[in-house]
């Protein structure tokens, strides 16, 4: 999705895995047509969605699953193990990256037959999965935790001929054991297990396929046996039910760990290891506090969300998360490891003024006020800045008594670059000029005063500011900050590209952002009420 | 209840699928392929390497670190003479299996992010499409196309990577096809353990547990296939859905045919387990300044792979366009290497100088040299059914950019080590003028038994410089 006026983009993006495989394997990629549609504050959508009705775990799904279908303790643990997938789309979770290659097979393989080594060699463990004289009815009750639906008469039948050759396979000794450690091996690696698999007519989803889509985006595991008995009990066949059942959802701590993954993934929060700062200008810092940034920032998120904030509370909060490491930076004082929250004054507003984003996007010494510019543009206008072509010459080394902002005004200010520059890139990021590379506050720049003013043109106008405590309250009115924020979340929660069957959606939840401060949770519940999340359309072509 | 891996055991042996009567070494299978009837070249291995952030060679006011001093042959007493201030000097003592070859381009000049858009030419010899650090390839890479002629129907080729991967860019080397690409593994242990996954941790031979473990497997596999086929032929899925399943159904087949391809020489190459249990504890090889451990673990399993005839085809992708490791040269921890590549202390052009960048690159340039010439020691102790690896196969050195400032991609840095039936003009060092890359892949597939004229989109034939 971009945002269409700025820099140079803002037409049909190719995206990445457009076309259709070697072979007539179209797998891995959409092979969907590009739609092109406006929201609100002129941001375009120009996705790809597939809208597949196979859709597989994710690593994380499988781990979880199989801790919850085999009534573990804990996951296996061996998911971490899996080859990871790459990239596809904005978010992890994209039903382009989803799918099993060779090398995930032979992962998938190989999982399953020791997790059903491990379950079958530990009597309690196998005990709790149903007695040692039913076999058809431990097959029976473990498959439909699997499967997320009962097994068919087929199904079962299929099983149990399996299981029955358990004991020539092992002859352990304990033909009900080898039996159930055949049928488990093969339990895990099925495609009823392995995807979310969605056959209901054209509409509304089944009640069990609506729990199944719920429960993997909420809590990341298969659904429970209450989720399922309410599914089955009708409660998921209607907007009002289905809120009740995940109004009490979207309060769970998985929920609260389901929009950690959304915001880490939308602002590159895993970005902050790379972070380097010069001993000699920052004799305080050192590697370590990287992973302290990301965990304030992982706080600073999960609290917005469990808090009942909306949008604006992103830009506008003015609560951070510190520990004795960081405190100073903010000159506050503090003890121990341990992150504890803090309110900072009004010249600090938002996740743009705290140390993690302000760190990432320095530089050694100095404030990086191009790239602080870049990632306001691209992550929460959904701008899409293209590099220019050709060699792009380095800043230069600074002139005495030449202020950070005059140097990248120097360098960036006139020709070609400033089309770019001037207008979109830094003014936003000159607006943080009041924070160093490190994010404490700043207040003199060789020798005289920091300029943060400026004028910022943004897809639905121009802004002027006199620095980031005025300018963030003007984005946080901005309705193409609203409508990328909300884009960004209908992305992640159906895991797929938007397209022009999500514009009446995204146009209600935007509004709902930006005209009432809507909460993330309550937009959640509006979504995953509307039909985009509820329905499954007639299969493509 | 606590889980975790089984360790690696130092007794393991393969048993090919614990069935050795259909246990077939893949240069069995070959020669009734169509595509070795038109060429005298045997089939061999192939071995792409992609290094991140261009090397220090002449360019505007930056020193040659690089190249070797005079084109021509290469020995190792020529070799050494450069040694000391070009990093290629250091690979001197197998100067004789060495074609280093200047002056190749890639097919479309710098526009935009120039990491993704090298990477994503890099194993195409095509222009990349899409923008910034989204842009992919527009073809398949050359390592899809030999392993599509060299492995058993449906094989893939064998992707690697070490480095971070900080959720830029990640793995873009090896596609499938236009716009796949496909995943790289970074964990060493992941990669012996796919390939010895048919390990009996016993007494090394064929067992009647193998005959077991074939037959559940296969009782398993056509369970699933039965469920795979049923859900196919359900009307309300799409085309895609079909298609994503038949992918399903393929890796089934693919990795039991490498069951049955695993061939017992293999297990006569050993590589240092105990390095790969240990960058594999506590996810290891995840961490800042392994880049290069992880690259020799994963040279030597590419090397074991092709002695077993695993696979034949194979790439290794270390470091991403934006690659924040930071190396340890004489006691000192360096800058970010990205910012190094750049001059300056930034992911984006423009930043704070870092003093002596160059030179530290160049001492960069000569830690990663190190690196191949630890695949070139290695696999000189590898032997496949065809005789020595080096003789019967190849692993290609490059980096996705030519120079870190630029991100030019012209005139990259090409070294090819090993030298397939005697096809390649090896000892040399040899000058082209902007010659793209499709040239270079359809000499080098040539070489390896797959005659090509017209891969990618560089322009047709073979680089007769190139070969002997």
């Amino acid at each position: 999705m971009d945002s269409a006026p700025v820099g140079s983009g803002g037409g049909s993006g190719t995206g990445t895995g457009g076309g259709s495989g070697v072979g007539g394997s179209a797998v891995g990629t959409g092979g969907g047509a590009t739609q092109v549609v406006t929201l609100p504050g002129g941001l375009q959508l120009n996705g790809q969605p597939t809208y597949y009705r196979v859709l597989r775990l994710s690593h994380v799904q499988w781990e979880n699953s199989v801790r919850d279908v085999l009534q573990l303790p804990a996951g296996p643990g061996l998911s971490g193990g899996f080859i990871a997938d790459a990239l596809a789309g904005k978010f992890s979770n994209n039903e382009r990256a989803l799918y099993v290659s060779d090398t995930l097979w032979s992962d998938y393989q190989r999982a399953a037959e020791e997790v059903a080594e491990l379950v079958t060699t530990d009597a309690s463990a196998l005990a709790k999965l149903g007695d040692s004289d039913d076999a058809t009815g431990l097959i029976e009750a473990v498959g439909e935790r699997a499967f997320r639906r009962a097994l068919t008469t087929d199904e079962v039948a299929d099983y149990s001929a399996l299981w029955d050759q358990g004991a020539t396979f092992y002859a352990s000794g304990d033909d009900f054991a080898d039996g159930a450690r055949v049928f488990i091996e093969a339990l895990l690696q099925s495609p009823n297990f392995l995807y979310r698999v969605e056959l209901s007519e054209p509409g509304r989803l089944s009640g069990a396929e609506l729990a199944t889509k719920i429960s993997y985006l909420l809590r990341d595991t298969t659904p429970n046996e209450a989720l399922l008995a309410q599914a089955a009990a009708g409660d998921l066949d209607t907007d009002e039910g289905l809120a009740e059942v995940v109004s009490e959802m979207l309060d769970e701590d998985g929920a609260v760990l389901a929009m950690e993954k959304f915001h880490r993934e939308l602002f590159g929060l895993d970005r902050y290891g790379s972070i380097a700062k010069s001993k000699t200008t920052f004799p305080e810092y050192d590697e370590s506090l990287n992973q302290v940034f990301l965990d304030a920032d992982v706080k600073f998120f999960s609290r917005v969300y469990a808090e009942d904030f909306g949008f604006r509370e992103i830009l506008l909060s003015d609560v951070a998360f510190v520990n004795a490491a960081t405190a100073g930076f903010y000159d506050l004082d503090a003890q121990g490891t341990a992150l504890t929250q803090v309110t900072l004054d009004g010249s600090r507003p938002g996740f743009l003024t705290r140390l993690g984003f302000l760190a990432y996007n320095g530089l050694l010494s100095e404030p990086d006020p191009i790239h602080r510019g870049v990632d306001i543009n691209n992550r929460l206008l959904c701008a899409r800045l293209e590099p220019p072509a050709g060699e792009i010459p380095p800043l230069p080394t600074p002139i005495a008594g030449q202020s950070n902002r005059e140097r990248v005004e120097a360098h960036t200010g006139e020709g070609f670059c400033a089309n770019c520059h001037a207008a979109f890139i830094n003014p936003p990021g000159f607006s943080l000029e009041g924070f160093d590379a490190i994010g404490r506050v700043r207040t003199m720049d060789a020798d005289r005063p920091v300029d943060t003013t400026g004028t910022f043109t943004m897809a639905d106008g121009s802004v002027t500011f006199q620095s980031i405590t005025d300018l963030a309250p003007q984005l946080a009115d901005s309705a193409v900050a609203h409508s990328c924020y909300v884009a960004n979340l209908t992305e992640f929660a159906l895991a797929r590209d938007l397209g022009s069957s999500d514009v009446t959606l995204l146009t209600e939840l935007q509004n709902q952002s930006q005209s009432t401060d809507a909460s993330v949770k309550a937009m959640l519940l509006a979504m995953l009420q509307s039909p985009d999340f509820t329905n499954v359309s007639a299969a493509q072509p | 209840m606590n889980y975790s891996k089984t360790a690696v055991n130092r007794r393991a042996f393969l048993y090919a699928a614990g069935t050795a009567g259909v246990a077939l070494p893949f240069l069995e299978g070959m020669p009734s392929r169509s595509a070795f009837a038109q060429t005298t070249q045997k089939p061999g291995f192939a071995f792409f390497i992609c290094t991140a952030g261009g090397v220090v060679q002449k360019w505007s006011s930056e020193p040659e670190r690089f190249w070797p001093t005079t084109a021509g042959p290469l020995t190792t007493a020529s070799m050494n003479e450069f040694a000391a201030e070009r990093c290629t000097g250091l690979l001197a003592d197998h100067a004789e299996r060495l074609l280093i070859v200047q002056g190749i381009d890639y097919p479309a000049g710098l526009s935009g992010c120039g990491h993704a858009q090298g990477l994503a030419q890099c194993l195409t010899a095509r222009p990349s499409t899409g923008s910034n650090n989204s842009a992919t390839s527009t073809g398949p890479s050359i390592d899809t196309v030999l392993a599509d002629a060299l492995n058993p129907e449906g094989v893939g080729p064998l992707a690697v990577y070490s480095g971070m991967k900080l959720g830029f860019i990640n793995e873009k080397l090896s596609f499938s096809a236009a716009g796949q690409v496909r995943s790289a593994e970074s964990n060493p242990y992941n990669v012996y353990q796919r390939l010895t996954g048919l390990l009996d941790p016993g007494t090394g031979e064929p067992t009647p547990v193998g005959d077991q473990l074939a037959a559940r497997r296969n009782s398993v596999n056509d369970l699933v296939r039965d469920q795979i086929n049923d859900l196919k032929a359900n009307s309300k899925l799409s085309v895609a859905d079909r298609d994503r399943l038949d992918l399903h159904f393929t890796s089934i087949r693919d990795v039991e045919n490498n069951m049955q391809a695993l061939a017992l020489s293999c297990s006569e190459n050993s590589v240092d387990l105990s390095a790969i249990e240990a960058m594999n504890s506590g996810q290891a090889f995840k961490q800042n300044g392994v880049i290069e451990d992880v690259a020799r673990l994963h040279m030597d399993l590419v090397g074991l792979t092709f002695a077993c005839n695993a696979n034949r085809v194979a790439t290794l992708q270390v470091g991403d366009g934006t690659d924040a490791t930071r190396y340890t040269v004489d006691g000192e921890l360096f800058e970010n290497f990205h910012h190094i590549s750049h001059r300056v202390a930034s992911d984006g052009p423009s930043g704070t100088a870092i003093p002596n960048a160059v030179e530290r690159h160049a001492a960069i340039d000569r830690i990663r040299m190190e690196t191949f010439k630890h695949l070139l020691d290695r696999w000189a102790e590898f032997d496949t059914p065809d005789g020595p690896l080096l003789d019967v196969g190849f692993a290609m050195w490059t980096s996705h950019i030519s120079v870190g400032p630029s991100h030019s991609q012209e005139n990259l840095p090409i070294i090819i080590a090993g030298n397939p039936g005697g096809y390649l003009k090896s000892g040399n060092y040899i000058q082209v003028d902007h010659v793209k890359n499709s040239l270079l892949y359809n000499t080098l597939a040539t070489a390896v038994g797959v005659p090509t004229e017209d891969f990618g989109s560089g322009g047709t034939g073979l680089l007769a410089e190139m070969i002997g």
